[in-house]
């Protein structure tokens, strides 16, 4: 386990190093080059000499690639062109939002894709087999957005039954601890405001679970049905052992691996979908602030942006893998 | 070695793999008869092509120019009401007074080039660098194994960036245009593709008659070239098929965040989608009449993949 | 009253019957083996006996569903084993030339797997111990599994779970039919390992299955089986995915476990190689039923029906010389006719008369029964 991990951290250096590598390209590649957009446009060209000096942009191609890498290992992403504030902070203050609404989209898909996946393939070929599938063929097939546009809409401003946006309702005094507000609600027993942020939370989850949760519908029915397929179900059959055991142990630990990875490819869809959803319910997160940052050009809080989503997205897929690691021995353990 | 050698050893070659290449043909008309019994197959089969057939003759069909703002006059009057179905306009009108049903179809030959375009730059770039790196790595001695490495360690390192995320990058250096969006998309798709061939690839590449024929001493460019890329396309034809459903729905979503022509004259149905968005409590049916082409077009190509692969793929075949 | 008493087993797979009236006994503490080529519907016999087949869903219902009489797809799916009779003819689950060396037949995918759409409508009796297993409730046959009858399957790879260590997959047996927990279960999953003869227990039980050799799998698969100390052991080919030198060592364990616990085996095989060595009794199948039952050394000095007959002459032997043809029995399995138009082997037999094919032959004689009309004739 230890020489696998060991291994994959390295592989996680690795593929950081090439997104840094890329990242630098991207921002040496942007129209103009970052001096055109801090002078006017009537500078001299004594003037653009004097700021490219100013700015490093005069010294080699890779003194410049270190210094990057420098300022992006302290975190240091520069100021947004927007608002004027340091972009670690900007994204700071927003990303407990959207690690909220990941998770509860998460719980979502894995809570009811799961056992209704499993359900689909011990009852193939039902009704409940056949709405699943269909269920989850058209759900990859809705745009996110127009989802979530389409809930707001319907539940909140025709039925009024939940709220149309932000993630308190207005005037709700709020003590923050970890930033993920249900939580926070419940640490500091302001159980009233928890459960406002839960309402405020329900509709953006629940657009942002439609394609995880299709996806896993899908891929633990296909796991199930090709496990109870497998000779070692049958010789747990043969032991006499109890439904629940044979379930638990036999089917689903195995049937778990194919799904862990998808979950793991999933998180990028996620990320995507994160971004749009909140933009439509206005959440605050870091995906509203990337739509905002898209529209005005605001590159460099583009890229502080890319690099956080990247950084974490490639740290929650090494996580998966160690999971995959623990859950299948063969990985784990060399003959 | 003389061309006539050569061809000699391809026939030899033919010879050996005979009874290898009767079971593919078989395999794939096995399949075409399967999928023409499944529903799913069918369906999708039937929405692809209605698809295509209004793509390449929207102008024709549609009533009523689809850019012209005919009705513009009764639609500015009474902001922000816009007229539902009514006979002259069966799907009534936009926000600029033009006729939604004209706008719809015609749209259909926009949208089926975002995604065929996307679709392509995905795969032809794909293809060609996992078809390098196969080749690199099954035939290029040390230093072609080095550059399969190279080349596949940057495909993960792209595959570890969210697609949106890509098209964001891309659709920076860019500006916002309808280009702009199939660029993204397409771009974003590379490394799935690039990944499936590669590894498609390295499976025929370690088949009994590939052994064969390195083993007659047939040159390894030919090799790759007529034998094994022809036979490991399959799995990468059919994502290609799912990847258009895709292509369709991301196109969307990067014009909902601003990122392709805002209001083209040219309809494009992600485009119609993103617009109707502001008018959503108030005109719903101008989202919801591109959304719903959107979804079921998605689904068309959906299924048609989904079923091809099915049919194609031994594992699942068993089960069903 | 013998132990198990199999009578007039009946397995079918939509319209393809696989067992076609099976009767046979098992004694206390006998060896008996069930012998015959794939297909024939001797591994059905034992899942059925074990209730491990997926259950149907009424023969009327799913034999409508089957377009003009084919085969439908889940029984297909079930491999050479899963057709039988009436289905099998011309849907060339067992292609010809195969069928003909009978001994080197390798065994299909066992059944029951796979086909989880297509169920199997079973019907007759097997009583075990005066209880017929066949109509016992779901959770009665839960607690008898694993405990009273226990079974060894064919491919000990596929047959132990991959991510769980084989001590926990030993301990959970003990758990449920013995009431064994923690340390007192991993003592004893220990005991069964040394028992069955593999070196060094408690380091193997942390172990996976991945981690173990073909022939040491086998051994862990036969302690789960003995675990409970069963009166019943099916074996179902045990040996055949195994090394000829392991196959050996297994069958030695599995006569030293049945003889110095009394238990009964049951042992399922293509292989009279192995009949010989080990079984009391043999009952030889053919197309889903037994065409001739023997004690086992009058079945090798008087085979009595020519399938039998077949089968004796198409094993490679020692002692005839090297120039000695084999002579394999013609035709496949899937040449049949219909039992109750007469015998099933008729297509295939070098003796057929007229009278092979007016009717059911029956099986008669004891304690050597055989189901041949022109047994007197040929004899």
């Amino acid at each position: 386990m230890l020489r696998y991990t060991v291994k994959r951290l390295l592989q996680l250096a690795v593929a950081l190093l090439g997104l840094s590598l890329l990242l630098f390209a991207w921002f040496k590649a942007l129209p103009g080059g970052p001096e055109n957009r801090l002078l006017p446009e009537n500078a001299t060209d004594q003037q653009r000499e004097a700021l490219r000096a100013a700015l490093g942009l005069d010294e080699p191609v890779w003194v410049q690639y270190g210094e990057f890498l420098g300022r992006i290992v302290r975190l240091d992403f520069g100021s947004s062109l927007s608002s004027g504030r340091p972009i670690a902070t900007e994204l700071a203050d927003r990303l407990p939002a959207t690690i909220e609404l990941s998770l509860a989209a998460m719980v979502i898909a894995v809570g009811i894709g799961i056992p209704l996946g499993y359900l689909a393939a011990r009852r193939r070929g039902t009704w409940i087999d056949f709405g699943s599938v269909s269920g989850s063929l058209v759900g990859v097939c809705i745009p996110v957005f127009f989802l979530a546009a389409m809930l707001k809409v319907v539940f909140a401003q025709e039925l009024g039954w939940l709220p149309t946006a932000f993630r308190l309702s207005a005037g709700a005094s709020y003590t923050e601890v970890t930033g993920l507000r249900v939580l926070d609600g419940i640490i500091t027993g302001e159980f009233d405001i928890a459960a406002d942020a839960f309402l405020h939370l329900v509709l953006p989850a629940m657009a942002l679970s439609s394609i995880p949760l299709a996806v896993i519908v899908r891929i633990t029915r296909a796991s199930v049905l090709d496990v109870v397929g497998e000779d070692y179900v049958r010789t747990a059959d043969a032991k006499g052992l109890k439904p629940g055991t044979i379930r638990g142990r036999h089917v689903m630990r195995n049937a778990m691996l194919p799904i862990v990875t998808v979950i793991g490819l999933l998180l990028g869809s996620l990320f995507s979908g994160a971004v749009l959803t909140e933009s439509v319910f206005a959440f605050g997160g870091i995906g509203s602030f990337v739509y905002q940052a898209t529209t005005e050009r605001d590159y460099p809080a583009l890229m502080g942006f890319i690099l956080i989503i990247a950084v974490s997205y490639v740290v929650l897929n090494l996580i998966v893998d160690l999971s995959y690691g623990f859950l299948d021995p063969r990985v784990r353990v060399r003959k | 070695m003389t061309t006539a050698k050569i061809e000699k050893l391809e026939r030899l070659i033919e010879a050996t793999a005979t009874a290898r290449d009767a079971k593919t043909g078989s395999l794939w008309r096995q399949s075409i008869r399967r999928m023409r019994r499944s529903p799913m197959a069918i369906c999708g089969a039937v929405i692809v092509a209605l698809f295509v057939i209004v793509a390449v003759l929207g102008p024709w069909i549609a009533p009523y120019e689809a850019s012209a703002q005919t009705w513009g006059k009764e639609v500015f009057l009474n902001r922000n009401i816009f007229p539902g179905p009514r006979p002259e306009n069966w799907f009534g009108l936009d926000h600029l007074g033009r006729d939604m049903f004209s706008r719809m179809i015609v749209g259909a030959r926009q949208t089926l080039l975002v995604g065929v375009v996307a679709t392509l730059i995905g795969f032809l770039a794909g293809a060609f660098i996992g078809g390098i790196a196969a080749a690199a790595g099954t035939f290029g001695g040390r230093w072609g194994e080095r550059l399969e490495a190279v080349i596949m360690r940057s495909v993960d390192v792209a595959l570890a960036i969210p697609m949106l995320l890509l098209a964001l990058s891309v659709a920076a250096l860019l500006g916002p245009s309808l280009s702009t969006v199939m660029i993204a998309v397409g771009v974003a798709q590379i490394p799935i593709f690039a990944r499936l061939l590669r590894g498609s690839m390295l499976a025929q590449a370690h088949s009994d008659y590939v052994l064969a024929a390195i083993a007659l001493g047939v040159p390894k460019a030919r090799i790759v070239v007529s034998h094994i890329l022809p036979n490991s396309l399959g799995p990468v034809i059919v994502q290609a098929t799912l990847v258009l459903a895709t292509a369709i729905i991301e196109a969307a979503a990067l014009s909902y965040l601003g990122l392709g022509n805002p209001d083209p004259g040219n309809p494009e149905w992600g485009t119609m989608l993103a617009d109707a968005q502001r008018f959503l409590s108030g005109a719903p049916q101008l989202a919801i009449y591109p959304a719903v082409a959107i979804i079921v077009t998605a689904l068309g190509f959906t299924l048609l993949g989904e079923a091809m692969r099915e049919s194609l793929d031994p594992r699942l075949r068993r089960q069903e | 009253m013998a132990l198990l008493e199999v009578e007039d087993l009946r397995v079918a797979f939509g319209a393809a019957t696989a067992v076609d009236g099976v009767s046979f006994a098992v004694d206390e503490g006998k060896v008996v083996g069930l012998v015959g080529e794939s297909g024939c519907g001797k591994s059905v016999t034992s899942l059925a006996i074990m209730g491990l087949l997926p259950k149907g869903k009424g023969r009327k219902a799913r034999a409508a569903k089957s377009r003009n009489g084919k085969v439908p797809a889940q029984a297909e799916a079930t491999g050479p084993e899963g057709t039988g009779p009436e289905g099998a003819a011309g849907d060339g689950a067992v292609p010809p030339g195969h069928g003909g060396a009978v001994a080197a037949t390798p065994q299909g995918i066992a059944v029951g797997r796979r086909s989880n759409r297509g169920g199997a409508d079973v019907s007759g009796r097997a009583a075990f111990d005066g209880v017929d297993l066949l109509t016992l409730p779901p959770a009665a046959m839960r607690r008898r599994r694993g405990a009273d009858l226990a079974m060894v399957f064919q491919d000990p790879l596929s047959s132990l779970n991959p991510v769980v260590p084989v001590g926990r997959q030993i301990t959970e047996v003990l758990e449920r039919h013995r009431g064994l927990k923690g340390d007192k279960a991993v003592k004893e999953a220990a005991n069964l390992l040394d028992r069955v003869g593999i070196p060094d227990p408690l380091r193997r039980l942390k172990e996976y299955p991945h981690q173990l050799s073909g022939g040491m799998r086998q051994r862990v698969l036969i302690a789960i089986a003995v675990a409970c100390a069963p009166r019943l052991l099916i074996a179902d080919e045990p040996t055949t995915a195994l090394d000829v030198t392991i196959q050996a060592q297994i069958l030695e364990l599995l006569k030293d476990l049945v003889d110095s616990e009394g238990t009964a085996l049951l042992m399922i095989t293509h292989d009279l190689g192995v009949v010989a060595g080990i079984c009391d009794e043999v009952n030889v199948l053919y197309s889903g039923r037994v065409v001739e039952s023997a004690p086992v050394r009058d079945l090798f000095a008087r085979p009595t029906h020519p399938y039998t007959v077949g089968l004796l002459g198409s094993i490679p032997r020692l002692d005839l010389g090297t120039h000695e043809p084999l002579t394999p029995i013609r035709g496949s399995i899937a040449d049949v006719i219909r039992w109750k138009d007469g015998c099933a082997f008729a297509p295939r037999c070098d003796r057929v008369a007229p009278a092979c094919v007016e009717g059911e032959p029956a099986l008669v004689g004891a304690p050597h029964a055989h189901r041949c009309v022109m047994a007197e004739e040929i004899a």
